[in-house]
């Protein structure tokens, strides 16, 4: 009999980003494709340099919503480095073929300084609540008066804004000190299914 | 009628000759009608049955006078149901042989590939008549004989180039529907007529029952033998009334012998906004109307619309509402050479529109269109676009949102229709215009195919003479993917259709009339990208126009097996073609067709290099939770347009759909979201500039739901006149023929108002012509 090899599956990386030093969270999911149980099958977590960071077993029951995805959540110290890492999740249960997932993210300083975001609506200069702000992976959302606040580390960012319906260019801001920008968004013609279906 | 028999029995019925299978529509109608019960046994030759008792014997009086009578086994008399000629058939497609007289048709078999006949009584009678008249040695070389109709229809229906048979009507009309086509019938010289007769049998022990079911073939039941090859001879007309068609079969044997089971002044195809006003218009004028729909239900695919009406030019609305307008306006918004809806448009067409629009308008209001609001849209440069008060019976709305407006317009236009006598016939398919030929003289009938609650064709059909004209409002040509793709090659099986599955837009019109010498026109505007051509689409169901969702409460649901769901933020999902890639940014409109090209771009299938094939919208639970969606049945569908899985690579294994020439490489999926999860992680897409993107696709479950392109205008059809009237390839009209609406071309505006515009016109052009 050919031994099956599971899916691995990984989501909820938090925090994102990654502070440098800090501890970051993640939930690992196997799957064998046969439906096999996989129940208390050990998931290992190895750094790039193929150092065992941590091991756990899987849960005993599946992810609700799904037919047999088992699952355990991990809590791991953050590399102190600052940059791109990428670690591999492992998981090899009996009588199973070995299984690998790549865990790739970004470790940042911790932040320094303080943004505000004003966002605004290029026609009239309203203020647009609600709206995504991103600098980077850092993000926030708009309060009732257009403005979103964000905590960052020093160094240069791409600052962008997404509100369905509309269109901001990002914007570069370059963070030594506490700093505030205007963004602008311009509406889009609407798509008003009346206007579109006679 | 039928006499009232107490007790509830089965009766047998010995069908002769080639009486089926016209008599089991009888039977059923019978069966309905008393409750009674009929078996019909069929045989080809009754001289072998001599033993047999049955109630009732349906047979060829030559058959009955010389097994029968003279052994006294059938009872005095009977009731003549009909008699059956000989047809010629051709399959689908080939070429139409010219049959009116003996000499063409004698060319016709000189050319031909092959000639079929069967080597019964029809056969062996032809190959008679050819002999007597000399010409047998003529077509010998193209005889074909078969024993029996199917097996010469099957030879037929497989074979290629210029190929026809001769046989039966009944045979004929057994296969229509199934890629036979009915040509007309023989010419007189080699014509024969086989007269049927109903009589119950001496030794029947039901025999009132009997005599029942004989006088219902001959009476009640002979339209449908009519409609199934029975040849009635002259059957007087009896009176017409709302709702109602006239039980009437005529003969017309100066025009290919064509039996008419039904006849008007105007004969209208199609009762979406074009056909119903037509149809009203031509009734106003004291024609008597007859208004095919194929659908079980009036309205076309208006009545599932948002209703909105572009008809200005100094409407009494405009001028209640302040709007100053007039036709000279109206003509420089929608000539303009500075947008593509205004560029290609034929100029005579507008003028015209412009002209007859206040009138059209008020055509409306007076036949019981209530109107609440104007809007100023696409090329209109003052508020033209009116839209009617939303219809408030409930259960006479198909689609709610936008289409409680559609049925505002279309109910009251509908019950005005009835009301002034305009006869309809629904479920009913127009498959054939009649004209004296192909290229010249008046159109004069019609054939349509009695269809089923899906549009499928059930095998009966009925001929409709139409006296002064034939109006085609057929809907467009959308969905026939043959016909679209003669403006846009990309556009292949794939692509649903707005409205596919309430009003289909076949090309049925168009194809018909082309057939007869037609010309299209205004075919750039088919292409020319400004307007609603193409939509993105709602997602997890075929039938998916972003604007159209039908709740299960609809009345065509059992059609549309699914509402589907729609995206309120694309930034809950990434949309991948057949291969597990990314193609665009996601978040650009539902309009754009740089992302309809891309979406389209050939992507490895050997088979296939036209179309791109499905596109698919992934997302994972948390996109679910973000939008709200109910992901379960009736929302999706999950036979073939959404699927789930615990994982990417299972999700991709699990995708399978007519459309998707191969399974989509798991890998690939894996590799793309691994990939959009980098760009959500950095905060910009480096392969499709996608706004900012948000969220990751990471979290089980995983969701696949359809999401390809929805097709929706037909702005491009057959060339018309002012009065509506189709031009063929020369420049000439062709008398008696009209279309109106997404039929018709050179006006790339989208919606219902040049439907009304020349659907109107139609119909008075056509009730003041005299009889053809």
């Amino acid at each position: 009999m050919t031994p099956h090899q599971p899916l691995l599956t990984l989501w909820d990386l938090a925090p994102v980003p990654v502070i440098c030093g800090d501890r970051l969270r993640v939930t690992v999911g196997a799957k064998c494709p046969c439906g096999c149980n996989l129940a208390d099958e050990v998931v290992r977590i190895l750094d790039s340099d193929g150092q065992e960071l941590q091991a756990v077993p899987l849960g005993d029951t599946p992810l609700p919503g799904t037919r047999g995805l088992y699952w355990a959540d991990l809590t791991l110290p953050a590399p102190e480095a600052e940059g791109a890492h990428t670690w591999a999740v492992r998981c090899q249960p009996r009588a199973h073929l070995a299984a690998t997932a790549r865990l790739a993210f970004t470790t940042t300083l911790p932040a320094q300084h303080s943004l505000t975001v004003r966002l605004r609506d290029t026609a009239n200069l309203c203020p647009l609540p609600g709206a995504e702000v991103r600098a980077g992976s850092f993000r926030a959302i708009t309060d009732a008066t257009g403005v979103a606040r964000l905590r960052l580390p020093p160094g240069s960012f791409r600052i962008s804004a997404w509100q369905p319906g509309y269109r901001a260019s990002p914007v570069k801001a370059v963070l030594p000190r506490d700093t505030q920008i205007d963004l602008t968004a311009t509406a889009l013609p609407q798509d008003d299914p009346l206007d579109i279906w006679c | 009628m039928v006499n009232a028999v107490s007790g509830l029995k089965e009766i047998t019925v010995r069908s002769g000759g080639s009486g089926d299978p016209a008599l089991e529509y009888v039977a059923a109608a019978f069966e309905k009608e008393t409750g009674h019960v009929v078996k019909i046994t069929y045989d080809n030759d009754l001289a072998e049955a001599e033993d047999a008792v049955f109630d009732v014997v349906v047979a060829a009086t030559d058959a009955l006078n010389r097994q029968f009578r003279p052994t006294g086994r059938v009872e005095p008399g009977g009731i003549p149901v009909g008699r059956i000629g000989l047809g010629v058939a051709i399959r689908a497609g080939a070429p139409v042989p010219q049959i009116g007289s003996m000499d063409l048709l004698i060319q016709e078999l000189q050319q031909a590939r092959a000639f079929m006949v069967t080597t019964h009584s029809s056969g062996l009678h032809l190959e008679a008549a050819f002999a007597r008249l000399g010409l047998f040695d003529l077509i010998a070389p193209k005889l074909e004989r078969f024993a029996n109709g199917p097996l010469l229809m099957d030879r037929l229906l497989a074979g290629h180039g210029k190929e026809f048979a001769i046989l039966g009507m009944n045979q004929i009309k057994r296969y229509e529907g199934r890629g036979l086509v009915l040509v007309g019938a023989a010419p007189e010289e080699v014509q024969h007529y086989i007269e049927f007769v109903a009589v119950p049998m001496a030794a029947s022990s039901r025999k009132e029952i009997a005599w029942d079911f004989a006088r219902f073939c001959g009476g009640p039941g002979k339209p449908l033998l009519a409609a199934n090859g029975f040849n009635q001879g002259n059957a007087t007309q009896g009176p017409g009334g709302p709702g109602t068609i006239r039980e009437t079969t005529v003969q017309d044997s100066g025009r290919n012998g064509i039996i008419w089971d039904h006849e008007a002044d105007f004969v209208v195809i199609g009762s979406g906004p074009g056909g119903i006003l037509g149809a009203i218009a031509a009734r106003d004028k004291g024609a008597s109307v007859i208004l095919i729909e194929q659908n079980f239900d009036l309205g076309g695919r208006a009545i599932i619309s948002g209703g909105g009406t572009y008809l200005g030019g100094g409407t009494w609305l405009q001028k209640q509402s302040g709007i100053e307008d007039s036709p000279e306006r109206i003509i420089a918004d929608w000539t303009t050479i500075g947008h593509p809806l205004g560029r290609y448009n034929d100029r005579e067409l507008v003028w015209t529109y412009a002209h007859a629009s206040v009138a059209t308008f008020d055509m409306l209001t007076e036949n019981g269109v209530s109107w609440a609001r104007l809007q100023k849209s696409r090329l209109d440069s003052v508020p033209r676009r009116a839209y009617p008060k939303k219809w408030q019976n409930q259960s006479e709305i198909v689609v709610w949102g936008a289409g409680e407006e559609g049925a505002g317009l279309m109910r009251p236009l509908a019950a005005s229709a009835r009301a002034k006598g305009v006869q309809v016939l629904l479920q009913h398919k127009m498959v054939t215009l009649h004209r004296e030929s192909r290229d010249a003289g008046r159109v004069y009938g019609v054939t349509a195919a009695l269809v089923d609650r899906h549009f499928r064709p059930t095998g009966a059909t009925v001929n409709i003479r139409a006296r002064k004209g034939v109006l085609l409002g057929t809907g467009g040509h959308s969905m026939n993917v043959t016909f679209r793709r003669i403006f846009d090659p990309r556009l292949t099986e794939e692509y649903g259709v707005a409205g596919m599955n309430w009003a289909p837009k076949t090309a049925d019109g168009e194809i018909a009339a082309l057939k007869i010498n037609a010309s299209l026109w205004g075919t750039a505007n088919q292409t020319n990208e400004g307007d609603v051509q193409l939509s993105k689409g709602r997602m997890g169901c075929r039938s998916n126009y972003h604007s159209m969702p039908s709740s299960p409460e609809s009345p065509h649901f059992f059609r549309e097996k699914a509402t589907g769901i729609q995206v309120r933020d694309y930034q809950n999902l990434i949309l991948v073609k057949e291969n597990g890639k990314r193609f665009y940014a996601e978040t650009e409109s539902k309009r754009d067709f740089e992302y309809f090209a891309a979406a389209m771009q050939w992507t490895g299938d050997p088979a296939k290099m036209n179309g791109g094939g499905p596109i698919w919208a992934i997302f994972d639970a948390d996109g679910v939770a973000r939008e709200g969606w109910n992901v379960t049945a009736p929302y999706v569908d999950e036979d073939g347009f959404f699927f789930r899985a615990d994982t990417i690579e299972e999700l991709a294994a699990a995708i399978q759909n007519e459309f998707q020439w191969r399974p989509m490489p798991p890998e690939a999926l894996r590799a793309t979201i691994d990939r959009y999860n980098a760009f959500v992680d950095g905060g910009a897409d480096l392969d499709f500039g996608k706004p900012a993107p948000l969220h990751k696709i990471q979290k089980p479950p995983f969701y696949a739901a359809w999401s390809t392109p929805c097709i929706h205008d037909s702005v491009a059809g057959l060339r018309i006149n002012p009065d509506g009237q189709v031009i063929d390839l020369e420049g000439q009209l062709i008398p008696g023929l009209y279309a109106c609406g997404d039929t018709a071309g050179g006006f790339a505006q989208h919606g219902v108002a040049r439907s009304f515009v020349f659907g109107r016109l139609a119909g008075l052009h056509a009730a003041a012509q005299g009889q053809g």
